[in-house]
């Protein structure tokens, strides 16, 4: 019993340091990250990172979410007004043929200008020049063909931007036939 | 077996036309049935490509040819010459239509391009639109593109035009840049903004461009605190207006 007592203060206390870190964090931390600081396993900052989840959902206007391959603190919905008021962001929407160009990239990454083309049948420069300037989209290396074409994949800042902790968390779309029977 | 004769009687030894052009001779080919008649109108036949020459022997032609020679002892050099000249040209033309024709290279298969497939991403583009208006509804302690946005400056009326006119006044009044030895310490952009808003600070939080400026300032000086004016209003530390044409600054706290 009073092993189980010992066992609950440290993750309780494991769970503040947790709390510690993820307020002072300035971008989503990965787990691993999080164990190194905390000096304690992935399984104990996991349980941990329950009962802070837990914890915040019953008395917090924040909450812990798994975001961008990592966990950081944030703000709730039901009070994004309040939030929104005092800091007054300046929304900046992306088009719908920039979310086209960046649902084809995040759904058939790694891929190239001219596969996006092909998918979409019109010029895709703009759009994806836009993403790159956004951070959504990046260059990643160069495709083994002739010309050597860049091949673009969706950043971190996509992940974060569109509350996704990994790309396995998109949805599904319907299947369709690989680029390369295509081409 | 085709036969071959010369025309009779003798050739015409004037194998000029008018128009300066050697005409063949009139030497009758008999190569019958394929062809019966002369030089000259086979030569035309297999120019216009109105007769088929792999059909035609042409060994009756070139002995004809050769009995000509015999016959006219080279008394008209061109009318032969002329002959040779017609004779050439069919012995080459059945030679090229003797030669077995390539088979034409296949037809290129060209890839039909493929439709475009983008419509099948429709339903993820609205998921991520859903995701990303919810996404919107939460505030990080930074790291957003949201956080890195910078908030829109209120410059009224204010034009690039009326920061131009009011950087050249300046500069028509500044004094030529005086050399300064080499390592003279310059002052830093920070250093120059710092004294700008003391000297706005000492003027009651207001002023124009001019009263930035210490007496006598080079034109260097008026750069330095164009651009540290322009970094002051970027920041947020100072607002910016026109009134009468000139340029007002004011600290932000007074506003």
């Amino acid at each position: 019993m009073l092993a189980l007592e010992g066992e609950r203060v440290i993750l309780e206390d494991l769970a503040m340091a947790v709390e510690c870190l993820l307020f002072v964090a300035e971008s989503p931390v990965p787990l691993r990250d999080l164990a190194l600081a905390a000096e304690a396993t992935d399984s104990e900052v996991e349980q941990a990172l329950e009962l802070l989840a837990s914890r915040l959902k019953q008395g917090s206007g924040l909450q812990l979410v798994r975001i961008a391959g990592g966990y950081q603190l944030c703000t709730r919905q039901e009070h994004a007004d309040s939030v929104a008021r005092f800091l007054n962001p300046q929304k900046k929407r992306l088009g719908r043929s920039a979310l086209e160009v960046l649902a084809i990239v995040a759904y058939r990454q790694p891929i190239t200008a001219a596969e996006i083309q092909i998918i979409r049948g019109v010029q895709s420069e703009y759009a994806l020049r836009t993403l790159i300037e956004k951070d959504l989209v990046e260059d990643s290396e160069r495709k083994q063909a002739p010309g050597r074409p860049i091949l673009y994949r969706t950043t971190q800042q996509f992940l974060h931007q569109f509350n996704l902790a990994d790309l396995s968390e998109l949805p599904p779309i319907q299947e369709q036939p690989m680029l390369e029977e295509l081409t | 077996m085709a036969t071959r004769t010369m025309s009779k009687p003798k050739p015409q030894p004037e194998s000029i036309s008018p128009a300066g052009i050697a005409v063949p001779p009139p030497i009758h080919i008999d190569a019958a049935p394929q062809f019966c008649g002369s030089l000259a109108t086979l030569f035309h036949l297999a120019r216009d490509g109105r007769v088929d020459l792999t059909g035609i022997p042409l060994t009756p032609v070139c002995q004809a040819y050769i009995e000509y020679l015999g016959e006219i002892r080279l008394e008209d050099v061109d009318a032969a010459g002329a002959a040779l000249l017609a004779l050439a040209y069919l012995v080459e033309r059945k030679a090229w239509a003797l030669l077995p024709i390539a088979d034409p290279p296949p037809p290129q298969e060209i890839p039909e391009l493929p439709e475009p497939t983008a419509h099948e991403f429709a339903q993820a583009i609205d998921d991520l639109e859903i995701r990303h208006a919810e996404r919107n509804k939460m505030f990080f302690r930074a790291g957003g593109v949201d956080d890195i946005v910078e908030p829109p400056l209120d410059l009224s009326n204010l034009t690039t035009r009326h920061l131009a006119k009011a950087l050249e006044r300046l500069l028509e009044k500044a004094a030529p840049m005086d050399v300064k030895p080499l390592g003279r310490p310059r002052p830093s952009l920070a250093e120059v903004m710092s004294a700008c808003l003391s000297r706005l600070r000492s003027r009651g939080g207001e002023g124009g461009f001019e009263h930035l400026l210490e007496e006598g300032y080079t034109r260097l000086d008026v750069v330095f605190v164009f651009l540290a004016v322009l970094e002051l209003v970027r920041v947020g530390q100072i607002g910016i207006k026109i009134q009468e044409e000139e340029v007002c600054l004011r600290l932000k706290a007074n506003e």
